[in-house]
């Protein structure tokens, strides 16, 4: 089954769907907050956003040591998507030595991990490509 | 009949050379390679990224389909559905029918022709048809070097929404016949290949034949052909027998190997890439339970994709990485 906390974020997780500050402009994700952080109004009005999937890499670590199911050097971003929202992610089809901050990257879906026999899924980013059809809309 | 408006694919960039497999066991040549899915894919986020391929090409929004097929036989799910979950993460849901197509690689097919029953009977504008597979072949079996993942996606609109191709013919040639067949958790079990391919070919040819009668369409009209072969020489003994000229095959299965019925849908879109208005495509499935054919024809230039570039955008892996990627390695990784 989906568990209730992958469930309770689920549609913002598989299709990129934020919730934009009607005051300010400020984009929430995944979740839809009471207060909007940058312009304090509260409670703040949210308006429902499609994000655009892709970014920049903002910063960036590599990981060397981490438990087993992980393959490494694993390099994970902070990522500022087109919109506004920054978000944590795996690179992917990118080798740690290639990646740079201000890297253009888009989302791409993959499994993140197996629960109770059901795959569980998110996005992790690899390097843009300008392929006018790759990358969703 | 159903207008085609969009059509995308996804084939993993990792790809094994069959040479390698081949080394590995002590044996001697080997040509072509095929795609590696990587562990973190599967037949959903494959199909997800054939579909916004199809979507984004015809700028129809995940929102507007009104029916999603799905047809896969690796999912590894006894129960869990792909299709819904497809459709939700393209941003269809509610009123949205969805269906599921499996226990036989002929089912991309299936899905075709039920996606056209859809549309035909008026239910909405768009369908969405998406076949993905993630095919594990047990290490050292001669299936070993073919079975490969990927995924195609077609879409289709009610007639009246334009279009550059139509589905103008549409054939079964159905039997008991059953062929490779897999258990629940298992790997394909090994049969007699010699006589599976016999009945490839007496089923294809049945398939092809009836289409060919019932539409009136000669052989000398057919510009591209599509067969779904689950070996690499199938192909070209079933154009033989139905007495089409080899070039016509549209194959990708020197670089992607056999992705099931996920590979009907990316030979196609390859077809597709590389056609002109006016030309006829033929496609024919084979699984389990038989064979279908199909005749598209292109009616204006096909929107632009990548399905070259994706087949171009590779990156080797050895034998070893792939064993492990698909988690025939044993031991946990430390
Ligand atoms: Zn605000």
């Amino acid at each position: 089954m989906t568990a209730p906390e992958v469930w309770r974020i689920a549609r913002e997780n598989a299709r990129l769907v934020g919730y934009r500050c009607t005051q300010c402009g400020w984009v929430a994700f995944p979740e839809r907050k009471r207060v909007c952080k940058r312009c304090r109004a509260a409670p703040a009005d949210f308006e429902e956003v499609k994000l655009k999937p892709y970014g920049q890499v903002l910063s960036y670590v590599v990981q060397h040591r981490l438990p087993a199911g992980f393959e490494t050097p694993l390099p994970l971003a902070v990522v500022e998507l087109a919109d506004g929202p920054r978000v944590y992610g795996h690179l992917v089809e990118c080798a740690p030595e290639d990646v740079e901050v201000g890297m253009e990257v888009e989302a791409d879906l993959r499994v993140m991990y197996e629960e109770n026999g059901a795959r569980v899924y998110s996005y992790k980013f690899r390097p843009r490509s300008l392929e006018p059809s790759r990358g969703g809309s | 009949m159903a207008q085609l408006v969009g059509y995308g694919v996804y084939i993993p960039r990792l790809r094994l050379a069959a040479a390698e497999i081949h080394a590995a066991w002590g044996r001697a040549g080997g040509r072509g390679e095929k795609a590696v899915v990587p562990p973190d894919e599967d037949p959903l986020t494959m199909g997800v990224k054939a579909a916004q391929a199809a979507l984004a090409q015809a700028g129809v929004e995940g929102q507007q389909l009104n029916t999603v097929l799905a047809a896969s036989t690796s999912t590894g799910y006894a129960e869990g559905a792909l299709a819904a979950p497809l459709a939700y993460h393209l941003g269809a849901e509610g009123d949205v029918l969805v269906g599921d197509f499996g226990l036989s690689a002929r089912s991309a097919t299936a899905a075709i022709r039920a996606a056209m029953n859809a549309l035909i009977s008026g239910r909405g504008e768009y369908g969405l048809v998406v076949a993905a597979e993630k095919l594990i072949a047990e290490p050292g079996s001669s299936y070993e070097l073919s079975y490969a993942g990927g995924a195609g996606a077609l879409l289709f609109a009610s007639q009246g929404q334009g279009g550059f191709a139509e589905i103008v013919g549409f054939a079964a040639h159905t039997s008991g016949f059953v062929g490779r067949s897999r258990r629940e958790g298992r790997f394909h079990g090994l049969v007699d290949e010699r006589f599976v391919m016999q009945q490839f070919l007496a089923h294809t040819q049945g398939a092809v034949e009836r289409l060919l009668d019932t539409t009136g369409i000669t052989r000398e009209e057919v510009t591209h052909i599509v067969v779904q072969a689950p070996e690499g020489r199938w192909a070209a003994r079933a154009l033989k027998k139905l007495g089409i000229p080899p070039e016509r095959l549209a194959s990708t299965f020197p670089q992607v190997g056999y992705a099931g019925s996920a590979s009907l849908l990316i030979d196609l879109a390859w077809a597709l890439e590389r056609s002109n208005p006016g030309d006829l495509i033929v496609a024919v499935s084979f699984g389990p339970g038989g064979s279908d054919a199909l005749a598209v024809r292109v009616t204006k230039p096909p929107p632009g994709a990548d399905v070259e570039a994706q087949l171009q955008r590779r990156e080797r892996v050895s034998y070893p990485v792939y064993l492990r990627y698909l988690g025939l390695l044993g031991g946990e990784r430390r």
